[in-house]
């Protein structure tokens, strides 16, 4: 019966894929990943304290839907999946393939936006699947690493990727939305990252650290907002902004009054292009966190200040990492001693570049200046000028007010899961309850080896 | 010399005289019908020996050698009731018709006028209750699903529902309606595709259980197969003409219990605004808010001047029967006129339906017209054709949206159920039915901002009917051919092509001023099954005491499903217009093609000893196109006995026992899959601009499937006592299901979302029991009873290596339906209490309940135990009969009433003062003691999100599922009319639930037909259905 075979073949979808397509789809749904209503709008942003939520406001106080979580989970390894088959099809099948871009740049830059995610996974659970992921059929029910195996693969990661790149071969001829295959961008992304991870282990692991910095320093990072790597979206749904769409039919989230009052104290020129006016014409924080009876109320009643207009138009772009970030770090390698340089010249051209970018260049120098005569390099300062420039990057703002333990200007939430995990703010985020169900035993283990899975265990990267 | 014959006719039962008895010399071809008291003469017969032939409806055919040998011969005829002589054959697979006593296995047959009493439009659905062995779960929704399980679900992730047959064709029965549909995430139930088949051309319906009983239709009927023999023009003297006619009304009944005390809002007191009207919150969509003590406020609608009360004040009053007030009563009409005729030679039926509906919702219809021709022709003495052909044209506007979607888009009961106002006026006449602004824009209750008309979250629940309503038409035909050779009396050759295919259509809209963004989505559905089939058949005997039937046949099936479905991006431009082309941006396509091939090599033989002694083989072989080359072709045999002991001389002379028979029957069914599960291929996603986007698939396939095989057991026994007046069948049946082809879900961090892999078991075992009886009986009244009972115990075995779960779906808030190892199919797994050692919930020190923090089995949907009694009573031509029909456990996960008391809705929420007083919770805190502390009533009822165990609720229920009264008139009334029977009847569907365990819902409502059940989210509510119906054969 030979015959019968033929009617098995799938008119619907092709049996082999360019990688240009590949790579499109997973920058887009990576962003997506990161940028969505969920993810940003009801976690980073919340966790970070960005934003609150105006009206059912579970999740601002730390009571996240199970649904969320698994899909969170899911959709990074599920972006990881797909590098990993750029990856494997320019190995595999180099000849095929190089047509859509030198293969060991089509590579690296598959390694880089994986040590991208690789980092916004154990930034947020801490222990994860990592050396034995992506095991497919052969092996479903992978083991936990715990964060300092990955934060070291990362590392390592990056390293591979910023060399292998070869900027004078092709990079990816199509389908490259972050930067349309300049593969010196690219690199520069490479070291970026790496100083992103790095410092975030800085107490951790400060040797380590300190080599990456220097090494990353060295191969180039960041040198302006021109470099910035970030995912532009298009004005057609279902190809814009998340937060644009979310903001469609429904208005959960305001900024909160910890941002808004931080900035409205110094005179900060970057809010106009953080929150819209309130219909008082006045910017006005909500507070975070407020019970399901009160935020009604508060709704209802009182004026309060939106995300701005530029965060959400159709086509703002999702944030992967910004120029000023490495300023911010190289501020901080000088004052840890890692790299030579006065740190408060770094952080001043930090929120510099941060302004800049914010305010695409409407800013006067001297209106900049005087900002930053408000907010004169300090630890304090220098922990709130970081957390502010990471403005819609949720999980970066958070884990640095993790890492920084940044707290004077955050406000606690009313009753909630508050007060059930030991520490005044989230330390992390719980496990997917999928993982309970699908794979146990494994993570259990590091359960084990972590500390409860709760949002009061802290990662290792957190050490005091 | 000639003679003449006279006679007159009797029913045999009652010896009432029977007028319009076809009375037919076959020899002359003449005839006549009998007068006003069943008289009949013919004149002028030549002298000889003839077939004298009585037919008449509903009666069996009566043939006699009369000799007509002097002047006068007298010839009176009894004849029975055809009922009576359905009794002893039955339709088995294949349409092969079998003497019950020769099966050795379990068939439960249901006459034609048992499933039309009521006419309901869906045709599963008036099995209800009457299948032992059955579980069906009917939707409340318009043209909505039935669902039917037999002896419980044997399949993991495939179809769980038998094969329907019609007159050999199976039908199509899928319903393409969504997962999140199916798990309560909301979407359309567009029903299952086999509620077409019409109740009027019914003749018989014959339920074979057990695979045994089907495994002649192979991979399909695991399951079972529910087989249906139409009507057709048999013997007919004369032109026969049937015409019915009902018309039925609904109505809701059941809704939940609302408080009406408070208004809407969030908690605290109304605002005052700057002319110093109190000014209600009407952006929260929950019922919190100040007591409806009449104060003067200003109300939603006195920002416009559509109802003349702009600026004005109204009382904060409240409208207990708001919710009632929405509802319409439907209204179903159904009208059947059916011709039929038939000799020796040829015969016919044709058949017209027209069933119109007007829904319970503000604008819903649904209409289905029918034609239907069933004809056989004799060509010669050996060559007989027969074609059936049946067209349905169906279609529906304004089917409601079930369950819970975050869009609020399409479901009304969300916003009376799950979050908003209880005191908003809906009546005739209110502000609610002015819909829109001058300006065209909505008008609705949920203001965010009344002055400048931006809605929150609720549309106005009306604009939800009127404007985001849905439409859809499907067409269908379904028939067969047939030609069939008689060799001889012993050997047929037979050969039938039998197809069904629908297109279907349906576009759903989001019109533009709602709160979401508008849009239109339009599918074209083609679904297509052929089959060929030739059958060599040897009828015979082998000696005196053995009979031998046996048959060899080739069957090839073809299956094609094509879809198109485009749903338009970034809303409407224009308002009002519904075409893909009016979509903002590029409209989003899904474009599906699959087709698959199955041949089959089928035998079968039957031995019969003394017609006491029977023993059937089958052996079939298929080969399927979604197999791998290697592993495709599959065999499974089937055999099974039957003694009818009571034929032993040891029962002779005795008069308790009058029929026994004991059955034993052992089957194999193997089951391939769908088509294109072997190989990894890339989905598409939206281009990006102008970047095409593949990606991995999330389901990792797998090349190499072997089929899924079902093996089964059962044994029965039929008895039947006093001359037949007490009836006792018992079977006990187990089916275990191996090698399920299954993508069963793994951890995402492995690089898929689900493998699918050949694992997992299922048992099922269970008996099932029928009794009737027949306490009284005179010659003018008859009182039955008929009691049918099964329980199934149904256990998932086990899984592949380290997986011991199956996730079917996510029900919405947290809830999901599992297959899991050790656990009954449809496992509910979610957040439970924490419990002391003593079994009382925990209280945190906050005043709410500790959720564990691991998730575990809450319950499942499969009942313990389902049941069925019906019971009617007959005098003369007057007859009343009642069905009930209930369960005894199982669960349902209710979403209504998780946020029907968060949002203060549901009256629970204001009884006994709680608002005021607060709520004292149930339990112990951290050290043990009994909580004493009042905690207050919102914070109380809000604090169960989240703990999935506070909204699984016990299922059973008993109901009373159908009740008619018929009379017929009697003959000689109508002996003057050119009109041979006349029954009127009044009957009831749904009429009342007697008893549950889940509060504010109807426990026993379905969602969707699909594998997913028990779980409850804006539930529409149930329908009691009145009607009156009146039948008449010309």
């Amino acid at each position: 019966c030979d015959s019968l075979t033929s009617y098995n073949e799938n008119p619907n979808e092709p049996q082999e894929a360019r990688t240009t397509y590949l790579l499109t789809n997973v920058q887009k749904s990576l962003s997506d990943t990161q940028w969505d209503d969920f993810n940003l709008g009801r976690f980073g942003n919340l966790y970070a304290q960005y934003w609150s939520q105006t009206q059912y406001t579970d999740e601002s106080r730390y009571s996240p839907r199970t649904g969320s979580i698994n899909s969170m989970w899911a959709d990074y390894y599920l972006n990881i999946r797909d590098l990993e088959e750029i990856i494997r099809l320019n190995r595999e099948n180099p000849d095929k393939y190089k047509g859509y871009g030198a293969n060991q740049n089509q590579i690296a830059v598959a390694k880089i936006l994986k040590a991208w995610s690789y980092q916004m996974i154990t930034d947020v659970w801490g222990a994860a699947p990592y050396k034995d992921a992506m095991g497919g059929r052969e092996n479903p029910s992978p083991k936990y690493s715990s964060q300092e195996e990955i934060y070291t693969g990362i590392i390592k990661t990056l390293t591979e990727a910023s060399d292998s790149i070869d900027v004078n071969a092709s990079g990816f001829t199509a389908g490259d939305v972050i930067y349309d295959g300049n593969m010196t961008k690219w690199k520069k992304f490479a070291n970026s990252l790496k100083m992103r991870a790095a410092m975030r282990i800085a107490d951790a692991k400060p040797q380590l650290a300190n080599t990456a910095i220097n090494e990353a320093i060295s191969a180039g990072a960041f040198e302006s907002n021109e470099d910035n790597a970030v995912f532009t979206y298009k004005t057609a749904v279902p190809n814009n902004n998340p937060i644009n769409e979310a903001f469609k039919n429904r208005n959960d989230f305001a900024v909160s009054e910890a941002l808004v009052g931080l900035m409205k104290s110094n005179s900060d020129p970057r809010l106009p292009f953080y929150a819209d006016p309130a219909s008082t014409g006045d910017y006005l924080g909500y507070p975070y966190g407020l019970s399901n009876g009160a935020a009604p109320k508060y709704f209802a009643d009182q004026p309060f200040s939106y995300p701005s207009s530029k965060v959400r138009d159709a086509t703002a772009p999702a944030l992967y990492m910004l120029y000023d970030e490495v300023l911010f770090i190289k501020a901080e390698a000088a004052e840890r001693g890692y790299i030579s340089g006065t740190p408060a010249n770094f952080y001043e051209q930090a929120i510099e570049a941060s302004i800049n970018y914010w305010s695409n260049e409407s800013v006067s120098q001297s209106d900049i200046s005087s900002y930053i005569a408000n907010v004169p390099y300090n630890a304090s300062n220098f922990a709130q000028q970081k957390w502010l420039a990471l403005y819609m990057q949720g999980v970066q703002g958070w884990s640095e007010f993790r890492r920084l333990d940044f707290t004077g200007v955050l406000q606690q939430p009313a009753a909630g899961k508050k007060g059930t995990f030991g520490t005044d703010f989230p330390q992390r985020y719980p496990y997917p309850n999928e993982e309970y169900n699908l794979n146990q035993t494994n993570l259990k283990a590091a359960i084990e080896m972590q500390g409860a899975d709760n949002q009061g265990t802290k990662l290792w990267w957190d050490q005091n | 010399q000639t003679g003449t014959l006279t006679g007159t006719v009797t029913d045999a039962s009652t010896g009432e005289s029977l007028p319009g008895v076809n009375i037919y010399i076959l020899d002359i071809e003449r005839g006549t019908a009998t007068g006003p008291e069943g008289q009949f003469t013919i004149e002028d017969i030549e002298y000889g020996t003839y077939t004298v032939r009585a037919t008449y409806v509903g009666y069996q055919t009566y043939k006699q050698q009369v000799t007509i040998d002097q002047a006068d011969v007298k010839l009176n005829i009894s004849i029975g009731q055809s009922t009576q002589q359905l009794e002893d054959v039955v339709v088995t697979a294949l349409g092969i018709e079998r003497k019950e006593k020769s099966l050795g296995y379990s068939v439960q047959k249901i006459s034609g006028e048992d499933v039309s009493k009521v006419r309901e439009t869906n045709f599963v659905s008036s099995l209800t209750g009457k299948v032992a062995g059955a579980n069906i779960s009917n939707s409340s929704t318009m043209g909505g699903s039935s669902r039917i399980v037999i002896r419980g679900a044997k399949s993991v992730a495939g179809n769980n529902q038998p094969l329907f047959v019609v007159d050999g064709v199976p039908i199509n029965n899928s319903n393409f309606t969504s997962t999140a549909q199916q798990s309560g995430g909301g979407g359309y139930d567009y029903g299952n595709a086999a509620q077409i088949i019409n109740p009027n051309n019914i003749a018989s319906v014959s339920v074979l259980k057990g695979p045994s009983a089907s495994a002649l239709y192979g991979s399909r009927a695991a399951n079972g197969v529910i087989q249906i023999t139409t009507k057709d023009g048999s013997l007919t003297e004369g032109i026969g003409i049937t015409v019915n006619s009902g018309v039925k009304v609904k109505k809701v009944y059941g809704l939940p219990d609302y408080q009406n005390e408070y208004g809407g809002g969030g908690q605290g007191p109304f605002k005052m605004n700057s002319q110093g009207q109190l000014v209600p919150d009407y952006a929260t969509d929950t019922s919190w808010g100040p007591p409806l003590d009449g104060r003067m406020v200003r109300e939603w609608f006195s920002y416009d001047d559509v109802d003349g009360k702009m600026g004005e004040t109204t009382p904060w009053d409240a409208h207990p029967d708001n919710i009632k007030n929405f509802f319409n009563t439907g209204i179903e009409n159904n009208n059947n006129i059916s011709l039929y005729n038939g000799t020796d030679t040829y015969n016919y039926r044709i058949s017209l339906t027209n069933v119109n509906n007007e829904g319970i919702l503000p604008n819903s219809s649904m209409q289905r017209n029918e034609v239907s021709f069933n004809g056989s022709l004799k060509l010669t003495d050996k060559l007989t054709t027969s074609i059936s052909t049946n067209y349905v044209y169906s279609k529906a506007e304004g089917r409601v949206g079930t369950g819970y979607n975050s869009g609020n888009t399409l479901n009304p009961m969300l916003q009376f159920n799950h979050f908003g106002q209880r005191q908003i006026d809906l009546s005739e006449g209110s502000p609610m039915r002015n819909l829109t602004r001058p300006d065209g824009t909505q008008r609705t209750w949920n203001w965010a901002d009344p002055v400048a008309g931006t809605i929150n979250y609720a549309d106005n629940p009306f604009w939800l009917r009127e404007k985001n309503y849905q439409d859809d038409d499907k067409q269908r035909i379904y028939g067969n051919f047939t030609a069939s050779y008689d060799f001889n009396s012993n050997l047929n050759l037979e050969t039938k092509l039998l197809t069904d295919f629908y297109t279907s259509r349906r576009g759903e809209r989001v019109a533009v001023y709602s709160s979401a963004t508008s849009r239109y989505s339009e599918g074209i559905r083609e679904v297509q099954e052929t089959n060929s089939r030739t059958t060599l058949t040897y009828t015979g005997s082998l000696n005196e005491d053995i009979s031998l039937d046996a048959f060899v046949a080739g069957n090839i099936r073809y299956n094609q499903y094509n879809r198109n479905i485009g749903q338009t991006q970034g809303g409407l431009s224009a308002p009002g217009i519904y075409s893909l082309e009016n979509s903002i941006d590029r409209p989003d396509i899904d474009d599906h093609n699959q087709e698959s091939m199955v041949y089959s090599l089928i035998s079968s033989a039957s031995l019969g000893y003394k017609e006491m002694l029977y023993l059937d083989g089958t052996l079939r072989n298929d080969w399927s196109s979604t197999l791998p080359e290697d592993n495709n072709s599959y065999l499974y045999p089937s055999i099974t006995g039957s003694l009818v002991f009571s034929e032993l001389g040891i029962f002779e002379d005795q008069d308790i026992l009058s029929y026994g028979k004991l059955r034993i029957g052992y089957a194999k069914v193997g089951s391939d899959t769908s088509p294109y599960r072997l190989k990894n291929t890339y989905p598409f996603s939206t281009p990006f601009g102008s970047s095409p986007q593949l990606s991995v698939s999330n389901t990792l396939n797998n090349s190499n499937l072997k089929p899924e095989t079902t093996y089964s057991w059962e044994v029965g026994t039929e008895l039947s006592f006093f001359n037949n007046r007490l009836g006792l069948d018992v079977t006990l049946y187990k089916d275990n299901t191996e090698d399920q082809i299954l993508a069963v879900d793994v951890s995402p961090a492995s690089g898929s979302n689900s493998q699918l892999i050949n694992a997992g078991e299922i048992e099922n075992k269970g008996v099932e029991v029928m009794l009737d009886g027949t306490p009284v009986q005179t010659k003018n009244f008859q009182w039955d009873v008929t009691v049918n009972w099964s329980k199934n115990k149904n256990k998932v075995v086990q899984f592949a290596g380290d997986i011991s779960n199956y996730r079917l779906a996510n029900a919405p808030f947290g809830l999901s339906i599992n297959a899991r190892e050790g656990e009954p199919y449809g496992a509910f797994v979610g957040t439970d209490y924490v419990y002391d050692g003593n079994g009382n919930k925990v209280i945190a020190p906050n005043g709410n309940y500790k959720q564990a923090s691991d998730q575990s089995v809450l319950g499942s949907y499969v009942p313990d135990w389902t049941g069925g009694l019906s019971t009617s009573i007959s005098y003369k031509g007057l007859s009343a009969s009642i069905t009930f029909n209930g369960q005894k456990g199982g669960d349902v996960y209710s979403v209504s009433n998780l946020w029907g008391k968060y949002s203060g809705m549901f009256a629970a929420t204001a009884e006994n003062d709680v608002r005021e007083l607060g709520v004292v919770p149930q339990g112990v805190d951290a050290n043990g003691n009994a909580w004493t502390k009042e905690v207050p009533a919102v914070d109380f009822f809000q604090s169960f999100y989240g703990l999935e165990a506070a909204f699984v609720y016990d299922a059973s229920y008993i109901k009373i599922q159908e009740a008619t009264v018929g009379y017929d008139l009697p003959r000689k009334w109508l002996s003057s009319l050119p009109i041979r029977s006349l029954r009127v009847s009044l009957v009831g569907r749904n009429l009342a639930m007697l008893f549950k365990n889940a509060p504010n819902i109807d426990p026993s409502i379905a969602i969707s037909a699909g594998n997913v059940q028990g779980v409850e989210a804006g539930q529409i509510p149930p329908q009691r259905t009145l009607g009156f119906n009146i039948s008449m054969d010309l």
